[in-house]
This record gives C-alpha cells, sequence and structure tokens, in this order.
C-alpha cells in the first residue's frame, strides 16, 4: 500500500492510480491521508545496531527455524519441560527429604538453573524469558489457552501506569534487591530447608499470575520480575540480537502493524518492542509473536557478535545504567559479606537495631547503596576529567554511556559468585533425581573442583570480564564519550582507568573468599 | 479558541489545565510513528536521536487521537480539549400536532451557522468518522467545502459516496455512526454534527447531474426500489449498465416512502434520485411483483439480477389475541398514517384513540408520535431494559418530549378483545433483563391490564422466506457474523480504542457492504435488508452501491487499467491479477512475485499480497485470482496446503465463477495437497483455471512456466 506522501487535503474525492485494484473502489482509503513517516534518519540511527545474520535465511537451521517459529505451538514446546521441572520443585520442596542436598527442589534450583540461567544470559540474551515457567503459567492463564492466538485476554488488561513505566528496569532492580534480602535472611539459596525454595516459587508465581490478570501483555516480565533488570542488562553481552526488521523501510510504511497489535497468527509484542526500532536485544523476549503475525514476512531472528547490544546502541537507556550500578552494589556486597569481618560489623548492627540475625538491612541496602553510588562517583570523576564541551549531554547521560561498560564485568561477577556452588555440589542433583527410587550411586559428595581451583576458574572469568568491559569501555568512551569532551583523549583513558580499577578491586576479592559458596 | 468543560478524569485530584498536556512515555514509545501520522495538528513529530515521538505542546488540541492510536500505549494526553462550543439546531416541535408533517428536526438556517459548526471539524489525517459513516463519506472534504463557502463542491465529494445525501442526513443514526466515531467524540466530548452539516449541503444544492458512463454493455435487473436498490440503480447507470428497476409497489422508495412518517422525512429529501435515475433512463417497472415465472425469465433476459427486496415479513408475537380486529401491523399503518397526514383519507380515525404500539424500536416511534399527529395517544413498550435498547436515544427522547409513554421492561401475554372480535385491552407483565445478551425475564407476579382501542406490532421484520422459493433455492441471507481479529487499519485509526461497541458495528458494516460486491449465486447480487435483514437506509444504499461497483467488475466491458501506459494501449482488454499467498520460509512468496512479473508481461496489471494483507475487495475487483500456499506435513504421512492459507480461503464470501489459478510449492512432493487447494476455490464456487506445484528447488522457472499456462488457458478460453 502506497503512501500518500505531502498530504493535501484538497484532494480528496480524487483516487490515486498507485493504489492496489481492491482499495481503488475503497472510499475510506480516499479519505485517509496520513502525514509523511520522517524516516530520513533511519539508516544513520540503526546503522552500527543493525546484526547482518538471520538465522532463518541461513542454509538447513533456518527453513527448520523458521518453520518451527511460525507454528504457535513453539513457545508453548519451550515453556513445558520448564513447567513441569518447577512444579516437582515446588512439590518436592513441600513434601520431600528435608535435607536441601537431597532434595531435588532446591538441589536443581540452586546448584544448576542459577548458572545456567547465567550461561544463557551471556550467551544469547533473554533465552530463559521465552522458557521462563512464571511469565509462561501466567501468561496461558491471561490468554486462557497454552499456545492458540485467542483473542479476548482474562483479567483487567490494565496498562501499567504510567508513572512506573517512566522507571522501566529500575523496579525491576527493586524486586530483585527485595527477593536477594528474603532469600538469604531464610537462607534459601544456601540452599535452607526445600520448602524455602518451595514458598520463594510459589510467591513469585503468585506474583506473576496477579500482574498477569491486572495489567496488560507481559508486563510483568517487562516491569516487575525480580530478574528482568538483570537478564535485560547482562544479556546484551549476548550473541542473540532478537526479532529485528529485514527492510526497515517496510516496517516504516506498515499501515498495520501486525506485530505491535497482534494479527490473526500472533499477538502483539508482549513486551512491548518494536522489530522496526529495536536496538539492542534488551527487551526482546525471543517469543516470536512478531515473527508470527508480520504480514510482510519481515521480520527475521538475527545473531550479533557478543558485546553488540553494550556497545553499539545509539539510544542509552538509564534504567539500564542504574540497573548495572545497583546489580554491581548488589554482587559486590555478596563478595564482601562472605568475608569474616563482615559478620562481626552485620552483628554489631543488628544488636543495635534489635533485628535477629544475618542480614542487617541497613547494612544490606546500604552496602549496595554505596557500591552504586561509588560506580555514580567514578563516573562523574571521568566527566570532570573529561571537561565536556559546553552544551553537550547532561551527567545522567555521561553515566548511562560508561555504566553500559560495566556491563560485562558485573555478568563476570554474578555468574563467578555462583560456581562454587555449581562446581562443589552439581552432582547432589544427579543423586537427587536417582535416591527416590532406591538407587544411591554415591556422588551425594562428589566435587567436579577443589577450592583453590575453583578460585582460579572465578578468576579466569572475571578475568575474561575485565578484558571485555576494557573492550567496551575503550568502543564506547571513544564513539560516545570522545565527541563530547574538549579532552578526548583524556577522557578514553580515564574510563579505561575507572572500570579497569572496579574490575580488578572485584577480581581480588574471590582470592580471600576461598571459594565460598 | 475557548476551551469547554470536558476534562479528562484523571485531572479530579491534580491542579486543573487549561491546556492539554502530552506525555511521550520514554521508556515504551518504540518510534514507530503510527501517532505522528495521524496528529491533526502536527504537534507530534519524531526526535531522530532517541527514536522517540516528541511533542511540541503548544500545537496539541487535547483530541486524542495520538493515545487512541499508540500500540504500545506509550504517550499519553491530560488536560481539556480545545474545541469551541460550535453550534447544533434544536428540534423545532410544532405546537400543535395534531395533523401536522412539519419536519422536526431543524438544519442551520444559515451558512454562517454551519461554518461554526464546521470549524470544529480539525480534518484528522486518519478520519475515524469516515469509517462510522456506512458508505463512507469523505467528512472532513466536505465539512472544509462548508468552512470554504463552497457548498457545491461538497456536494460532488457526497456524490462519490452517496446518492441520498438529503435522505441519510435526516435519518441516520450519527451518534452510533459519524458523530459517535468523530475525534471528540472518541475522546469523550461532542463529536462535530456531521449529519445535520451534511444536510446543509443537500438542501442548500442542486444534485449533481447524473451523467451515465460509456455503454459498459451489461444490462442489469434491480429488485426492489427501495434504499438498497436505488443505490445500486445510482451506481450502475453511472458505470455504464443499462438498469430495469422492478418495484412491488406502486411507488419508488420503499420504507422511504411508507414507512418514515414525512415529520422525520420529507418526500423532497429523496425523491429527486428517483427522477434522476427515471431521467438517466433506468426504466422503473411498478406493481410488479415477483413470482417464480417472472424470475425465471428476468434470470434469462438480463446480465444479471441485483435483488433488492427488503424484508418485508413481519414478527408477530406468539400471543393469543393477535388475528383479532384492531390488531395490524406497523408498516400497514405507517403507509396508511403516512399518507392521511399528507392529505389522502385513509379512513384512519384515531382521535381520542388510545393505541398500543409493541415494541419501542425506531419504527414503533415512528407509530406511535404518528397515531398523536392523528389525533390518539399512545404506549409504545419492550421487553427489553431500555440500557440495552439498540433504537435511537434521540428518537425515543423526542418520542416522549412530544407526550409518548415509552415503557421498556414489559411485554404483552394476551390480547382480549370483545364479543364482536375487536380488541379492547391488552394484559402486560414486567419482565427484567440483567445483560444486553440475556433473553428478558417475565415477572408474572407483575401483571395488569390496559384498555386499548387499537394495537400496531412494530416488533421488527424478517426477510421473507417466500424469496428463495421464488428464485430456486438461492440463499440470500446473511453471511456468518465475522469473529476474527479486527481489521489493523481500523485498529489503527484508533476507532476501536475510543469505542469498541461503535468500531465493531462499525467494522461489520463494512465487512458486509464488501462482501455484498460478491455474487450470492451465479450472475445474482443479493443486498440491503433481504441480504442482512433489517438494518438502516445509509446501510442499505452503501450495499447497492457496492453491489453495483461488484457487477460491473465481474460482468461489465474491461477497460484499460492503466490507459496512461503506452506499453498497454495496444491491449485489447486489460485484465487486473491479484496474487495471493500464504508463504513461510519465503519461497511461495517469491513464487508468487515470479508470476506476477510473468503475467505483466502478458498484460496483466497485478497486485502481490500475502494472505494477512488481501481482504475480500482485493479478490473481488480482480479478474484473476492466483492464489499460492505452502506444503505442510510430512511427505511419508500426509501433505496438506498450509492450514492458514486454507483459513483465509474459508473466510471469503462465496466466489461464483471467479476465475482462480491454484499453485503450492514444495520441497520434496506436494502430494495431494495441490488438488486440495484447488477443491478449496471448487467448493467456494470458483472456476480453476490452472493448478500446479512448484517445486523449490525451482522456483523462477517454475513459476514463469505456471504463469504462462494460466494466461494462455484464459486466452484460448
Amino acid at each position: 500500500m502506497t503512501l500518500k506522501q505531502g498530504s493535501s487535503p484538497s484532494q480528496g474525492g480524487k483516487v490515486e492510480s498507485d493504489q492496489p485494484i481492491g482499495l481503488r473502489n475503497d472510499p475510506i482509503s480516499v479519505a485517509v491521508n496520513l502525514r509523511p513517516y520522517q524516516g530520513e534518519k533511519a539508516k544513520e540511527h540503526f546503522k552500527t545496531t543493525d546484526p547482518g545474520v538471520d538465522v532463518t535465511r541461513l542454509p538447513l537451521i533456518g527453513k527448520f527455524l523458521a518453520r518451527a517459529m511460525k507454528d504457535r505451538k513453539f513457545q508453548f514446546l519451550l515453556i513445558v519441560p520448564n513447567q513441569i521441572i518447577f512444579w516437582i520443585v515446588i512439590a518436592v520442596g513441600i513434601f520431600g527429604i528435608a535435607d536441601p542436598g537431597r532434595n531435588f527442589g532446591p538441589a536443581i534450583t540452586w546448584y544448576l538453573w542459577f548458572c545456567l540461567v547465567f550461561v544463557m544470559m551471556v550467551v544469547v540474551g533473554r533465552a530463559w524469558c521465552s522458557m521462563c515457567p512464571f511469565g509462561g503459567f501466567g501468561e496461558w492463564i491471561q490468554r486462557k489457552t497454552f499456545f492458540k492466538r485467542t483473542q479476548k485476554a482474562l483479567g483487567l488488561g490494565r496498562k501499567v501506569p504510567e508513572s512506573w513505566a517512566g522507571y522501566g528496569l529500575v523496579i525491576s532492580v527493586a524486586t530483585f534487591i527485595l527477593l536477594t534480602f528474603i532469600e538469604e535472611y531464610f537462607n534459601i539459596a544456601g540452599p535452607g530447608a526445600p520448602i524455602a525454595t518451595s514458598f520463594m516459587v510459589i510467591g513469585i508465581v503468585t506474583t506473576a499470575l496477579l500482574s498477569f490478570l491486572v495489567f496488560e501483555r507481559r508486563s510483568f516480565c517487562r516491569y516487575i520480575c525480580p530478574l528482568s533488570s538483570l537478564i535485560g542488562s547482562v544479556g546484551s553481552m549476548g550473541m542473540v540480537a532478537g526479532f529485528r526488521t529485514r527492510d526497515r523501510e517496510v516496517c516504516m510504511s506498515c499501515q498495520t502493524k501486525d506485530c505491535m497489535r497482534g494479527s490473526e497468527d500472533g499477538f502483539g509484542c508482549p513486551w512491548y518492542t518494536w522489530p522496526g526500532s529495536a536496538d539492542s536485544n534488551a527487551l526482546c523476549g525471543l517469543c516470536s509473536e512478531c515473527y508470527k503475525s508480520c504480514p510482510s514476512d519481515n521480520i527475521g531472528l538475527y545473531v550479533q557478535a557478543p558485546l553488540t547490544s553494550v556497545i553499539q546502541p545509539v539510544k542509552r537507556r538509564l534504567d539500564i545504567g542504574i540497573a548495572v550500578a545497583a546489580l554491581f552494589g548488589l554482587v559486590f556486597y555478596q563478595q564482601y559479606n562472605a568475608l569474616g569481618w563482615y559478620g562481626t560489623i552485620d552483628n554489631k548492627l543488628n544488636s543495635i537495631l534489635h533485628w535477629p540475625h544475618y542480614p542487617d538491612p541497613v547494612a544490606y541496602l546500604g552496602g549496595i547503596g554505596l557500591g552504586a553510588l561509588a560506580v555514580w562517583g567514578l563516573t562523574m570523576l571521568v566527566r570532570a576529567i573529561g571537561k565536556p564541551l559546553a552544551g553537550s549531554s547532561s551527567k545522567s547521560s555521561w553515566f548511562t554511556t560508561i555504566a553500559y561498560a560495566l556491563i560485562p564485568i558485573t555478568g563476570a561477577d554474578y555468574f563467578s559468585r555462583q560456581l562454587p556452588k555449581f562446581f562443589k555440589h552439581v552432582a547432589r542433583v544427579g543423586s537427587a533425581i536417582v535416591n527416590p527410587i532406591g538407587i544411591h550411586p554415591g556422588i551425594y559428595n562428589t566435587r567436579l573442583l577443589t577450592n583453590p581451583s575453583i578460585v582460579s576458574v572465578q578468576l579466569a572469568v572475571m578475568g575474561l570480564g575485565t578484558a571485555a568491559s576494557l573492550y567496551a569501555a575503550y568502543r564506547i568512551s571513544l564513539r560516545d564519550l570522545g565527541p563530547q569532551s574538549s579532552r578526548p583523549k583524556a577522557v578514553v583513558t580515564a574510563t579505561l582507568i575507572m572500570v579497569f580499577a572496579i574490575s580488578v578491586l572485584a577480581t581480588i576479592v574471590y582470592m580471600p573468599m576461598h571459594a565460598a559458596s | 479558541m475557548t476551551v469547554i468543560g470536558e476534562r479528562s478524569s484523571s485531572q479530579s485530584n491534580k491542579q486543573v489545565l487549561d491546556r492539554p498536556v502530552v506525555h511521550v512515555l520514554h521508556d515504551r514509545c518504540a518510534g514507530c510513528q503510527e501517532c505522528i501520522v495521524r496528529c491533526p495538528t502536527e504537534a507530534l513529530s519524531l526526535d531522530p536521536d532517541n527514536w522517540i515521538a516528541k511533542a511540541n505542546q503548544d500545537l496539541c488540541v487535547g483530541c486524542r487521537q495520538c493515545q487512541r492510536t499508540c500500540p504500545f500505549s506509550a504517550i499519553v494526553i491530560e488536560g481539556p480539549m480545545m474545541t469551541t462550543q460550535g453550534l447544533v439546531p434544536s428540534d423545532l416541535f410544532p405546537e400543535d400536532l395534531l395533523d401536522s408533517s412539519h419536519e422536526v428536526r431543524q438544519g442551520f438556517a444559515s451558512l454562517e451557522e454551519a461554518q461554526i459548526e464546521a470549524a470544529r471539524c480539525i480534518a484528522c489525517p486518519d478520519p475515524t468518522c469516515v469509517r462510522g459513516c456506512p458508505t463512507h463519506n469523505n467528512i472532513p472534504e466536505f465539512i472544509k467545502a462548508i468552512v470554504d463557502g463552497d457548498l457545491q463542491h461538497g456536494r460532488e465529494i457526497l456524490s462519490l459516496t452517496s446518492c441520498m445525501p438529503g435522505a441519510c442526513s435526516r435519518v441516520c443514526d450519527w451518534q452510533t455512526q459519524c458523530e459517535g466515531s468523530c475525534t471528540w467524540s472518541l475522546a469523550g466530548g461532542r463529536g462535530v454534527a456531521v449529519g445535520r452539516l451534511e444536510r446543509f449541503i443537500a438542501d442548500n444544492t442542486e444534485a449533481i447531474p447524473l451523467v451515465p458512463a460509456a455503454d459498459a454493455g451489461v444490462s442489469v435487473a434491480v429488485v426492489g426500489a427501495g434504499p438498497a436498490g436505488l443505490g445500486a440503480a445510482y451506481e450502475l447507470v453511472r458505470s455504464g449498465a443499462k438498469v430495469t428497476v422492478f418495484e412491488a409497489d406502486a411507488e419508488a422508495g420503499g420504507v422511504m416512502r411508507w414507512g418514515i412518517p414525512a415529520y422525520v422525512l420529507p418526500n423532497s429529501a429523496w425523491h429527486p434520485t428517483v427522477d434522476a435515475l427515471s431521467a438517466a433512463g433506468v426504466d422503473f417497472r411498478y406493481s410488479t411483483k415477483i413470482e417464480t415465472e417472472t424470475w425465471r425469465s428476468l434470470y434469462a433476459d438480463f446480465d444479471g439480477v441485483v435483488v433488492s427486496a427488503g424484508a418485508t415479513a413481519p414478527i408477530v408475537p406468539r400471543i393469543g389475541g393477535v388475528e383479532l380486529e384492531g390488531v395490524i401491523d406497523a408498516s400497514h399503518f405507517l403507509d396508511r398514517g403516512k399518507a392521511q397526514l399528507l392529505g389522502t383519507p385513509h379512513g384512519i380515525e384515531l382521535a381520542g384513540k388510545k393505541v398500543l404500539v409493541l415494541g419501542a424500536g425506531n419504527t414503533a416511534m415512528d407509530v406511535a408520535r404518528t397515531v398523536l399527529r392523528l389525533g390518539g395517544t399512545s404506549i409504545c413498550i419492550d421487553w427489553m431494559d431500555e440500557r440495552f435498547s439498540r433504537a435511537r436515544k434521540d428518537e425515543i427522547a423526542e418520542a416522549r418530549h412530544e407526550g409518548v409513554q415509552v415503557d421498556f421492561c414489559r411485554t404483552v401475554t394476551q390480547l382480549v378483545g370483545d364479543e364482536n372480535a375487536k380488541v379492547h385491552s391488552a394484559v402486560i407483565c414486567e419482565t427484567s433483563q440483567s445483560d444486553a445478551l440475556s433473553i428478558p425475564k417475565l415477572d408474572e407476579a407483575k401483571t395488569y391490564s390496559v384498555d386499548v382501542d387499537m394495537v400496531v406490532l412494530a416488533m421488527g421484520y424478517r426477510i421473507d422466506p417466500g424469496w428463495t422459493k421464488v428464485s430456486g433455492d438461492i440463499k440470500f441471507g446473511s453471511l456468518p457474523t465475522f469473529t476474527g481479529v479486527p481489521d489493523r487499519r481500523w485498529l489503527a485509526s484508533g476507532v476501536y480504542a475510543g469505542s469498541p461497541k461503535l468500531a465493531q458495528l462499525a467494522s461489520d458494516r463494512e465487512r458486509v457492504r464488501l462482501d455484498s460486491a460478491f455474487q450470492v449465486a451465479d450472475r445474482v447480487w443479493s443486498i440491503g435488508d433481504a441480504r442482512i435483514g433489517p438494518s438502516t437506509v445509509v446501510t442499505a444504499m452503501a450495499q447497492g452501491m457496492s453491489a453495483a461497483r461488484g457487477v460491473i467488475a465481474q460482468l461489465g466491458n474491461k477497460a484499460p487499467v492503466a490507459p496512461e501506459n503506452p506499453a498497454y494501449i495496444e491491449a485489447p482488454a486489460m485484465q487486473s491479477a491479484v496474487l495471493v499467498y500464504e508463504s513461510n520460509g519465503g519461497n511461495t512468496k517469491a513464487a508468487a512475485e515470479a508470476i506476477a512479473v510473468e503475467l505483466r508481461r502478458h498484460g496483466y496489471s497485478t497486485q502481490v499480497l500475502s494472505t494477512k494483507m488481501a481482504r475480500s475487495g482485493d479478490i473481488m475487483a480482480a479478474d484473476l485470482v492466483v492464489f499460492g500456499a505452502w506444503v505442510e506435513g510430512l511427505v511419508v504421512a500426509k501433505v496438506h496446503p498450509a492450514k492458514n492459507a486454507m483459513r483465509f480461503i474459508e473466510s471469503l464470501p462465496p466466489l461464483h465463477g471467479k476465475t482462480v489459478a491454484s499453485f503450492v510449492t514444495f520441497a520434496v512432493s506436494y502430494r495431494g495437497a495441490k488438488d486440495e487447494l484447488a477443491l478449496a476455490f471448487v467448493n467456494k464456487g470458483a472456476s480453476i483455471v490452472a493448478s500446479a506445484g512448484i517445486s523449490s528447488k525451482d522456483i523462477l522457472e517454475g513459476s514463469k512456466a505456471f504463469a504462462r499456462t494460466v494466461a494462455r488457458s484464459l486466452v484460448t478460453a
């Protein structure tokens, strides 16, 4: 369908000859005089972030994947295995053996799942979101179907209030910090009593379900889910760019926007992402609905070089910047709270504040806040060194830009923090599976690595993270900060030093931690 | 510009704004520009650095079009609507109703008055009012003509889509059509008085002369001279067809003549259309009822038959006493009552008499108000709850204003006659209804009796079942109601977000309007009440005009589509082809495109559409339909054409005689899928000229060969 450029209302009544046959007799299109789309700068704006490889157009695998993703059962089949495990985790946690190491629920959740989620995050992006049983369950209920395209949603279908939506992923950071506190307080991930894991999972699924019934689409995943900010920010390192447009011109002039509104074949994007303007994988839930609904077959699943969504976006999001700083504060807190001296401080604070036991909320929030503030302070230091040119971007924009460079080291830090549980205890998942049927393979105490080896792996992971962060810092500061600074070289150097300092600090703490779980 | 007191509800607890304020949610705005291209005042533009919409607050008038069109609800407007009070002529009730045919609803008294109201129109780039209008008048354009003072241009605009603007602008239910879907109305304010403005043009201009086009070589019989038949005849004549109209009554006009009282619709508002048709050569044959024999000869003598016979069978309640004397149906009453008021005595003596009208719809109001004018008193009762009544609210209000007693939640259970079998009282029972879809429940305890002198049945009409017999089993009735995802163009316009109920009604009407261009049987079209049951003048007329275009597309001479293109001037008859594909990996799409290229070489004009984009109108307008689907399933088991493709074909209206070529694309083997696809079209009544399987290894060559086969088979045919 062609657009009438430079609309002039006096043309009314005249039918343009380049309209498709069926529309020539269509009096509505005669009366519609849309203003022209403003797409002149699209090429320039998206040049750096547009990935080149469309997986659905690759030989062999492309055909298979294209067909699979067109099928409405695609996401259902991704969710189902996780859904089964997840209900088993709840049931076994409540009714199974009280020893957390021998109970399948906590064992698989904390020794294996959490590590796997990180691997998927770093390698792919929002892979977990596409198969998540929490969101999946809520969505099934909301849509009143497992996989069909239904019309009327169950629940209130409200939109997230404007005042929340403005915070983007920041709410998710808050819920993550809250959930981590609850987890530490009840020693859920230790793992402690299996029933605690069950209750936590039930708590999350209940919250998710309620959110799905109150709000439309995947508002829960986008704004509330505790993991969303972590996956959204750290997942930017991933190699899957998500669903993107093949030809932006087609998207710009598309008059139906089925990918956003939904068509007979697919729902409108549950994540509020438009493939036509996506410049990062941070908010693509890989659900494939847009791929199903596009009327022009103009959407592909793209892969990109690692770190692309960290380094390349032109439009950087403040909420991701804040998420990175806060998440770094949190993981760094979780590092030093494993050291002996922290226990003393925590106990002392607790006795003053009459708080029953670790973790003390003031120390907890204070610790995270200090870490986050330190990141903010350092970025401001970099800005001061860089002497921004008059009229260049704001403090928060500098902060956001530099915070993106910390994404790899933050991701590496979370991953390293999980590694001890995996290397020490992952074998227990195996024994927890077979124990109930009377087999005791004797692997309960089998460790994959010794403590010093674990520390070595942690240091190696942190080393990789440091390298990635330094590379990102170099590219980002060169492109985005240099031109805004009166001392471009100084600003690049300062950014690199800052990122290096933070990375090294986080890395060396792993040595005295001695692979603490 | 003054601000009137309509404010968004969220403002109650905040500071009162004196201007609208635009909030773009940075987090959610994807820069898709759906709002920008539709903003009436160019208040929105794209911030290319962040790729999101940005607003110029000073230009915003608070119409909230953006808020309704944003797919992600990423834009919010607060504050008042910047529109003027405008001006709407008020109704003028005669002091003495007795024997009055004085028109109650008033038009604008002067151009200046009309311009005050016309200035409220902000000419939306995607005018929702046009979608709300059943015949899609170009409303912003004719309103602009009023502002410019060029009424004749306004009339020209109207004549493109309507042959009776004088009638439509009087009897349309604007609140659920144009005015209800005006952007101001969707935003919670008062819509522009579109109906009155249309009437101002209709009343103050000469009709555009009806000039027949060059002879299209088609003779068409139109059965019924009501709004649908007149609409069809008008468009057929304009397209060059030779038209003969058969009418059972002695005069044309249908419900406009016998049904709608003169105080609502004077004959002068529509009769000029009949005169113009006669003058343009339409042969009106009055007092000609179509029986089985006449149908046969008519079908044989004419190239096409358009049936617009209306819905004439009154619905009679299943209660005792309907056979009594003094119980008559509304159409008989209205016909005689109207004639009597206009000066032809019909012996209806109602002075001091009490008339019970069963029903409280628009017809019932007409009956009740006619009773008052004939000197009687009237009570309307309806068993529905007033909240769910579909009757025009303003019409009920007008009737009550004149003194009609309108009671909802009541039903008659028995009519009682005297010794002469003449009705003298009615037993009425109260009812209750909880929602619009449930059937009202009778409350037996609350039963009472009223004395009546006459009972008029105004509970509606249905399609005369005798028609199917007359025509030898042709089904003229409606198609099942559409229950899919709404057309995304309609969603995009924001009319659904503004008023889902109104939008649903409007898009259902639109679907029937487009479908009425298709034949219901070979060379037979069905329109108006005969197709969908009782509806409105404008809906029927719009279907008539749509059917006329279908008749011409199917039977008319093929005029060159693009005569300005020298390459085609030599082509004897330009044919148009629409290629519809259901593609998955891109093979079927590529094949469709390759076929299109080859067909163009053979002199076709082509259009390639995916099943998601194609609409029945595209299929209707094309001479040749080429349909392609991919093959799904395992070759070892069984393969079928893609499910979506079959679903698409299923959703099409009957395709009597439409020329279709179908193909499947396959990787290994198509087995039965090719024939299955062709059969689906045959079952829809299409004639298949060619079908093929095209291998994905050989898309280009295979497609070319198929296109050549199709083109050749049509030349020889």
